[in-house]
């Protein structure tokens, strides 16, 4: 662990994208996979990086392999062989399909991913401040709510008062008509 | 590649996929999907932004929750019950047509949408609206509309069983003081 830590600090841009190529390539051990999960602990950009690298592993292994044809086939093999190509051949020697069965990289790989993508999904969970926020904005909400209900409760009530001390005075009908919209307070229905 | 490894990244794609998709855009495009979803409409160009914009979707409200706990099990289950709250208020400086005309917009969706109005106020220039969306029975949503009212106009949408008479369940677990004067 001791190293770990070590190699943690020293991780520079370089060492990541070299694991990330690593990763990549299928190449990966568990000493370099336990380095990355440390390394991103504290950085979900580069836990993010790191399970876009694994997604796009996977996408490549799971293309198909489709046969060449023989004009293809033909041109191809007409080119001449280099030198240099044997160095990048190393350099993307994932692409090779023969090399996609590295069963145990996969593993470490696929591993890795999953535990920033766990670590990932526990860091979107809301953290106190905002579960705190949440909560006072549900006592404002509520608190705008109840005083809407409230006022147009009074209202209704302040209506059906006047209109009682009207009919008990003498001074309105006890059967009235439906009052229209042009009256100063209208009560449609109300039940509360 | 064999066969177990394979179905082991399938695993983890599908578990990155169903992460991934779980960010806040899917939930508030989630929440519009629901029956007792109300839009309000934009006044931004009347009056500006909100002065108050609540947007709680079902997980915070869980969360949230968690202050009543297992003492109140009658306002804890009121809270399970809520899928969603917003809430805007805008100051409306004493011009309310816009926030009138943007009610009678939104009065006009909710009766096509079969919400039932339980109550309509109209008095000095104020309006209030509540309505309410029951599907079989069961209250999916209710709604508060009021413009005019202490030059502001009020809109409130929570969506969810909720029944307005276990209101005061939740108001006293969240000590809520209705006496707000923003």
């Amino acid at each position: 662990m001791k190293d770990i830590n070590k190699d943690l600090k020293k991780m520079n841009q370089q060492t990541f994208d070299d694991a990330i190529e690593e990763l990549l390539a299928g190449d990966m051990d568990m000493q370099q996979a336990e380095r990355l999960k440390q390394a991103s602990a504290s950085d979900q950009a580069m836990a993010s990086t790191i399970i876009d690298a694994w997604a796009l592993r996977k996408g490549l292994d799971e293309l198909e392999i489709e046969s060449v044809s023989a004009t293809l086939e033909a041109r191809l093999l007409a080119i001449p062989d280099q030198s240099q190509s044997q160095t990048r051949n190393n350099r993307f020697a994932w692409l090779n399909p023969a090399n996609w069965q590295t069963g145990q990289s996969w593993a470490i790989g696929s591993a890795l991913a999953m535990s920033l993508i766990i670590a990932i999904g526990i860091n979107s969970q809301p953290n106190r401040a905002e579960i705190l926020q949440a909560r006072e904005d549900i006592r404002i909400a509520l608190a705008y709510l109840g005083k809407s209900l409230n006022q147009a409760d009074q209202l209704t009530r302040d209506e059906l008062n006047q209109q009682m001390h009207k009919i008990l005075a003498g001074q309105a009908p006890l059967r009235q008509p439906y009052r229209d919209i042009d009256n100063p307070v209208k009560i449609e229905n109300i039940d509360l | 590649m064999n066969i177990t490894l394979r179905k082991f990244t399938i695993s983890l794609t599908v578990m990155l996929g169903l992460l991934l998709s779980s960010t806040g855009m899917t939930q508030t495009n989630e929440i519009k999907k629901l029956a007792g979803y109300v839009d309000f409409g934009d006044l931004t160009s009347s009056y500006g932004e909100p002065n108050v914009e609540i947007n709680l979707g079902p997980s915070m409200l869980q969360f949230a929750s968690a202050i009543i706990g297992d003492d109140d099990p009658e306002a804890l289950a009121v809270m399970k019950g809520l899928k969603a709250i917003r809430v805007q208020i805008y100051n409306i400086d004493g011009n309310a047509d816009a926030a009138i005309g943007q009610i009678n917009k939104s009065r006009k969706q909710l009766e096509t949408e079969n919400w039932e109005q339980i109550v309509k106020v109209k008095k000095d220039g104020a309006e209030t609206h509540v309505f309410m969306k029951m599907i079989d029975g069961k209250i999916e949503g209710m709604t508060v509309l009021v413009a005019g009212d202490k030059d502001q106009a009020v809109f409130i949408n929570i969506i969810g069983n909720i029944d307005p008479k276990d209101l005061g369940k939740i108001t006293e677990s969240f000590d809520v003081d209705i006496d707000i004067d923003p």
